[in-house]
């Protein structure tokens, strides 16, 4: 460096009050840095989990105060460090260079916690489909589905974010399972790595993710037309888990599985638990050490992908049992049946299907679950039979929701449901000429609503059905 | 006047019946030249008014289209009534139907939108809708205008459906997620502003990729505006987008539209980064012009105080408003136009009016009720209208009669935009300028001269300020990877490689910073981090104070970090729209203040205290004392011998300093009342900046003959650094509060009296440069305005109250002015001259706190 550059460099340096006095480069500074920022976590005060003397770390503070999206490096555990390029990678030729894979094949007998691999092959796709509401996957079969994970340098996407890492499982022809990881080795080698997962993802029919729908397949398609190459994902269909699973779980409402987060999932429904798993909020600093030379956490990276898949072939799995709420082997399927029957009439009525949404069911008792689930349960069935003509049986059953209801009033989500039972109740009087009994349900319904002010749509309603009881009485 | 040929083109609307009337037939005369009759006549009227000036009514020069515009777009300029362009127009569109980056900067109301447009649609129709267009304007109302503008364009144009449409679409905050990618793929004109170009655009440059690919011109609206840290944060925004549009195999044009300014071609270059065609000879007509300056009356002439100009402004509505014509009053803040409006629409009646004919505009206004009020303009509803700065910008309200501007509005540009609102119709137009008790005021009703000669304002640009340089190129090495020449520079690229230094920045990026990575010879973004969000276009500085409800964490406002001193400070009440917040807990490291929402009848009003301390001086301007001697030296006290007229008079210079700024103790004072009702002291560290400054020097000898030493405390030299502060915005494009002051009598630098005015930004805008240019003339001005004034012995209109000045303060300041304001001019020191204190640093003794320390710029907002 001459003495200009070093001038300007200083300036810089004050201009910017950046107080580090040597470059970050070297292997031994960057060592140090982890140790610090180990310490630094290991503190009480969640604020105090960020490095805040780099620049980076103010910066990533500052986003943070103004509600951005980031991600941030919690308590890392004990995972494995190492140096240099990931082991068994394979190089594959593509049309404009070399691409890097770890490349993997399975059992598919194998087990991933309670469930095998080969159990996707049981989902049924009627299941699929009811739940995810998408026609497009009416066929879907694991077979011939490519399982989908990608690992990034950030969540706020952008010309910026890179992909470094595409997980792409699927099944092969010969019964096995082949787990193919795709690596960047560097940001110059990037349009290879993409013509091959792109090549790999038109292969399949079907993509499945989780979250993939928000989130990977819009940094994969960033990343793609940064390269100049087309979508794979243009007229193929896509499964993403993350949808029918949460209304599986009673996404409506805190559900027992309030996070919906992959790992919450897996470990509740497929009863998989990982053990030192490196979180996807530290594969940014992982790549960035392995770029420069640093000592690197990358193989915590790799088996953190590797499982993600796994677990989106045995979610897959239980989601296609839905509708048996079994497994194939008759064993019950883990989670709340009053939560999955609620979830398939729900979707069925989004169809307007209501006939089938009471052949869905496999139970409509469901003992010791909670009340407010239970009467939400019995609304979406009361309002079901009301649908098919089953009017006597939909009208009893209401009433019976609002009396029960009453009975637990103090509970809010309760009151929900006792002012909507009311309200249906009501409406279906009004319709059928039964003054008395929509005189009654319109007086439940303003009790309720004494004791919940309801929401803009329960006030609408309560004011339709003041007039037409009106319209009939005048 | 040519029938029909509205002087907007496009985006007039034939001119409706009853404004005609208004216009002035059948009355016998003019209501505009009646106003003006009776403004003369009347001794209350002739009393204030201290000015009048007439433009004779012009012709303006008129051209056919070029030969090679479409004829159909020809047709539908005629069915719009363009039946022939103006001069300037027809240049315009010629010059970049030719290729060339044009700048067009003749007044408001010249016409200038269809400068654009031509070219636009003209490259349009024959690339049969390949071409894209990207519109950069200042405000969402007016880009969400011109969309509508175009819109119409296109229909006439037959364009507006089937396969071969065009499309124009305004993005901004408030475009649904929905349109955006239909609006991304298929938009061949693009309206938005710097804000989403800089956030939302360029950092998802991918998903524009047919914008980009196909990108002919990008339309850069009213580059008065793009001056400071905004403006050259935007010339970095634009660095950007043509670096992305060359990715992508594009060479856009810039085809930009300004007030008329001062050097408007070195401006566009600094801009643009490149030099570029202007067009500045205005050819539209005008009709006759009046011009008046209104001076409100001395109510006490020993203190200097007039009455106020709010006040002033609802008598002088009796004499121009009235239901023949239209009055627009402009006012300086939300609360006077509420005011004011308020008075009108009360006495209404007395104006002749209804009070549903009188109404107020501003921000804030739903949309729906602002588009009412302009067409209520457009239509002649509406009588009298009374605006903040919203109606300034090229909103379309069609031209009104008389403007009644309540106080300079702080430019010369935003001036004449206000001024631009009446009279465009051919017929008289009168402006009326109430002057304020501020200095600026003061020396234009004293000066209007100065109004209509060329502008005199200098614009301050530095997109190579080092701050907002190396946050820039963040943003763009997260856009796209910087790669280096075999020499090591940025020579291939596009935009950043003419630029000094920036290889040196992206390494430093790389190698302090830990943002970018470089692999041969290539940087690449690295961090977990989407930089464009937290790079604000409006300051540079990472380190602003964010103000958050404690608690909640909710945030609630945020403050540059000098300010913070005063504002951040446990106990101080921080204001946000009429509720007061106290500041619980500062966590100066962290940059976080925590207030607490309380009910206060008092606010906070901290001293800060500011030292300066030169790190390099570059310029110098020096005059000797043998030049010009001092007229009336003060009194020497016995036995002193008088100086030699040799040795050093005054100096300029310009420089880098490093500031501190430190606040100790703060007042509480009560609302409306303004007694002190407590006070508290601050227990901060003190802040630092290091930016460029403007400074000036006595010699010792002068000092002692214009009475400048520590005889009096330094307040009429600290009053003289206010008084240069406040007139400043004349002649250098600023606001007073973009300048800090420190006024030391004994400089330890120079050992002498110095005033040091430095740029408040980090690394500074290039403000001290405009200054060093400017400060003959400044300090002109500023003498005028305190010989001028009425007062006996300070007033805020000059120096400043006595009871801040002191009873010798005027007479101190005049006395200084009256010596460096006259004489021979400075003349220019060699380079060699200059000594470079950062090569012999001077030792930390000698800056502290005691003895060098003087009061300093208060940096209330
Ligand atoms: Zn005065």
């Amino acid at each position: 460096m001459g003495p200009r550059q070093s001038k300007l460099t200083a300036r810089l340096q004050r201009l910017r009050r950046e107080e580090v006095t040597a470059p970050k480069k070297s292997p031994a500074s960057r060592g140090q840095k982890n140790i610090s920022l180990k310490k630094v976590s290991g503190g009480n005060s969640p604020d105090q989990g960020l490095d805040c003397s780099s620049a980076l770390g103010r910066l990533r503070q500052r986003l943070k105060d103004r509600g951005a999206v980031y991600s941030e490096i919690k308590d890392a555990p004990a995972c494995p460090t190492g140096l240099g390029a990931p082991r068994g990678l394979e190089a594959v030729e593509v049309r404009d260079g070399i691409c890097h894979a770890r490349i993997q094949t399975l059992d598919s007998k194998q087990a991933h916690g309670c469930w095998t691999l080969a159990e996707a092959h049981q989902a049924d796709a009627r299941a699929v489909e009811l739940l995810a509401q998408d026609a497009s996957l009416a066929s879907v079969r694991a077979g011939d589905a490519i399982f989908l994970d990608t690992e990034t340098t950030g969540l706020s996407g952008g010309s910026g974010t890179w992909v470094y890492m595409v997980g792409l499982g699927r099944f092969l022809p010969n019964g096995s399972f082949e787990m193919w990881q795709g690596f960047l080795q560097g940001p110059e080698a990037e349009k290879p790595f993409m013509q091959e997962v792109a090549r790999r993802i038109a292969e399949a029919r079907t993509v499945v993710s989780f979250f993939g729908k928000s989130y990977d397949q819009h940094r994969l398609l960033d990343r793609l037309r940064l390269n100049g190459l087309d979508s794979p994902f243009e007229g193929r269909p896509h499964l993403d888990l993350y949808y029918p699973l949460k209304r599986l779980l009673g996404g409506q409402g805190p559900g027992p599985y309030g996070d919906h987060k992959l790992q919450t999932l897996e470990n509740r429904l497929c009863g998989h638990k990982r053990v030192d798993d490196l979180p996807g909020s530290a594969a940014p600093e992982a790549w960035f050490d392995f770029l420069a030379q640093r000592p690197h956490r990358l193989e915590g990276v790799f088996q953190h992908n590797f499982l993600d898949v796994l677990s989106l072939v045995t979610l897959f799995g239980y989601l296609g049992r839905a509708l048996t709420g079994s497994r194939v082997d008759g064993r019950e399927l883990a989670g709340s049946d009053l939560l999955r029957n609620l979830a398939l009439m729900q979707s069925s009525i989004k169809n307007r299907q209501y006939e089938r949404a009471l052949g869905l069911l496999t139970a409509t008792d469901f003992p010791g679950q909670p009340l407010a689930q239970v009467l939400a349960f019995d609304l979406t069935r009361g309002e079901c039979l009301l649908r098919t003509g089953a009017v006597e049986a939909g009208q009893n059953l209401l009433h019976t929701i609002h009396e029960r209801a009453w009975e637990g009033r103090t509970q809010e989500d309760i009151q929900r449901v006792g002012l909507e039972s009311a309200q249906i109740l009501g409406l279906s009087a009004v319709q059928r000429g039964e003054l008395a009994l929509a005189v009654e349900a319109h007086g439940w319904a303003a009790d309720w609503l004494d004791l919940w002010p309801g929401l803009a749509r329960h006030r609408e309603v309560q004011l339709r059905l003041t007039k037409a009881l009106k319209r009939v009485r005048f | 006047m040519i029938a029909g040929n509205g002087p907007e083109g496009p985006k007039i609307q034939p001119v409706d019946a009853a404004r005609a009337a208004a216009g002035g037939r059948g009355t016998g005369q003019n209501p505009v030249e009646r106003i003006v009759s009776s403004l003369k006549a009347e001794a209350r009227w002739r009393e204030r008014i201290v000015h009048w000036h007439e433009t004779p009514e012009r012709e303006g020069s008129r051209r056919g289209f070029p030969a090679n515009m479409a004829p159909e777009l020809v047709q539908v300029l005629h069915e719009q009534g363009v039946r022939t362009l103006r001069t300037h127009q027809a240049q315009a569109i010629e010059a970049a139907l030719n290729g060339e980056d044009v700048l067009v900067a003749t007044p408001t109301a010249s016409g200038k939108t269809i400068c654009y447009t031509v070219p636009v649609l003209q490259r349009l129709l024959e690339t049969d809708g390949q071409a894209r267009a990207l519109f950069l304007y200042p405000t969402k109302a007016l880009s969400q205008d011109q969309t509508v503008g175009l819109t119409a364009m296109i229909e006439g144009l037959g364009r507006h459906e089937g396969e071969h449409a065009f499309h124009a679409f305004t993005y901004d905050g408030d475009t649904p997620t929905s349109v955006r990618r239909t609006l991304r793929d298929r938009g061949h004109m693009v309206l938005t502003n710097p804000w989403m170009l800089h956030q939302g655009i360029l950092p998802n440059h991918a998903r524009w990729a047919e914008l980009f690919k196909g990108l002919e011109f990008i339309i850069v609206d009213e580059v008065h505006s793009l001056s400071g840290v905004f403006g050259s944060s935007v010339a970095n925004v634009l660095r950007r987008l043509v670096r992305i549009a060359a990715h992508y195999g594009a060479h856009p044009r810039f085809l930009a539209s300004s007030a008329t300014v001062r050097e408007p071609a070195a401006h566009a270059q600094r801009l643009f980064g490149r030099p570029v065609t202007v067009v500045d000879k205005d050819a539209s007509p005008a009709g006759k012009r009046y011009f008046a300056v209104y001076n409100p009356p001395l109510l006490n002439p020993v203190a200097g105080l007039r009455a106020s100009a709010l006040e002033e402004a609802r008598k002088v509505a009796s004499a121009v408003c009235g239901s023949h014509h239209q009055t627009i009053f402009f006012c300086g803040r939300r609360t006077a136009v509420e005011v004011l409006t308020r008075y009108l629409k009360e006495g209404a009646s007395e104006l002749g009016l209804k009070p549903s004919e009188v109404k107020g505009y501003r921000g804030g206004y739903l949309p729906n009720m602002r588009r009412e009020i302009e067409s209520g303009l457009k239509d002649g509803s509406i009588k009298v209208v009374i605006s903040t700065n919203a109606l300034e910008l090229g909103i379309d309200i069609g031209a009104l009669d008389v403007a009644v501007l309540v106080g300079y509005p702080g430019s010369q540009a935003s001036f004449w935009q206000r001024a631009g609102r009446v009279g465009r119709r051919g017929g008289p137009s009168l402006v009326l300028q109430l002057a304020r008790s501020e200095p600026t005021d003061q020396y234009l009703a004293a000066h209007p001269e100065y109004l209509f000669a060329a502008p005199r304002e200098r614009l301050g640009l530095d997109p190579d300020n080092l701050v907002l340089l190396s946050e820039q190129l963040k943003c763009a090495a997260f856009e796209l990877p910087f790669q280096r020449a075999e020499d090591g520079s940025l020579s291939g690229d596009p935009s950043f490689g003419q630029v000094s230094g920036a290889a040196e920045v992206l390494t430093y990026l790389a190698e302090y910073s830990g943002f970018l990575m470089e692999r041969e010879r290539t940087f690449y973004w690295m961090a977990d981090a989407y930089p464009a969000q937290d790079v604000s276009l409006a300051g540079g500085d990472l380190d602003n104070v964010l103000i958050l409800e404690q608690g909640t964490e909710r945030a609630l406002g945020e403050t540059d970090r000098e300010s913070s001193l005063v504002t951040c400070h446990e106990g101080a009440i921080y204001q946000v729209q009429g509720v007061t917040w106290r500041i619980e807990h500062f966590d100066h490291q962290n940059r976080r203040a925590y207030a607490k929402q309380v009910e206060s009848d008092y606010y906070t009003d901290a001293q800060s205290d500011t030292d300066v301390r030169i790190l390099r001086l570059e310029e110098c301007l020096r005059r000797d004392r043998a030049d010009f001697a001092v007229a009336h030296p003060v009194t020497l006290p016995e036995g002193v011998m008088p100086a030699e007229q040799t040795g050093e008079d005054i100096s300029v210079w310009r420089g880098e300093v490093h500031v501190t700024t430190v606040a100790t103790l703060y007042k509480k004072i009560r609302f409306y009342t303004k007694e002190n009702v407590g006070a508290g002291e601050i227990h901060l560290p003190p802040e630092e900046i290091d930016t460029e400054a403007f400074l000036l020097t006595l010699s010792e000898e002068t000092a002692a003959e214009l009475g400048a030493s520590c005889s009096d405390g330094g307040t009429a030299w600290h009053a003289l650094g206010e008084l240069m502060r406040s007139t400043a915005p004349l002649f250098v494009r600023c606001q007073p509060s973009d300048l800090g002051l420190c006024a030391q009598v004994r400089s330890p630098h120079f050992g002498r009296p110095t005033l040091v005015l430095y740029d408040r930004v980090q690394g500074g805008v290039g403000l001290s440069d405009l200054l060093l240019a400017a400060q003959r003339e400044l300090l002109e001005a500023c003498l005028d305005v305190v010989q001028r004034c009425a007062c006996e012995r300070g007033c805020p209109a000059c120096v400043g109250p006595v009871e801040e000045v002191g009873a010798e303060g005027k007479a101190g300041v005049l006395r200084l002015l009256r010596h460096l304001s006259k004489g021979p001019d400075l003349a220019a020191l060699e380079p060699s001259e200059l000594d470079d204190p950062m090569e012999s640093p001077c030792s930390a003794e000698d800056f502290g706190p005691e003895g060098h320390m003087t009061r300093g710029a208060q940096l209330q907002e």
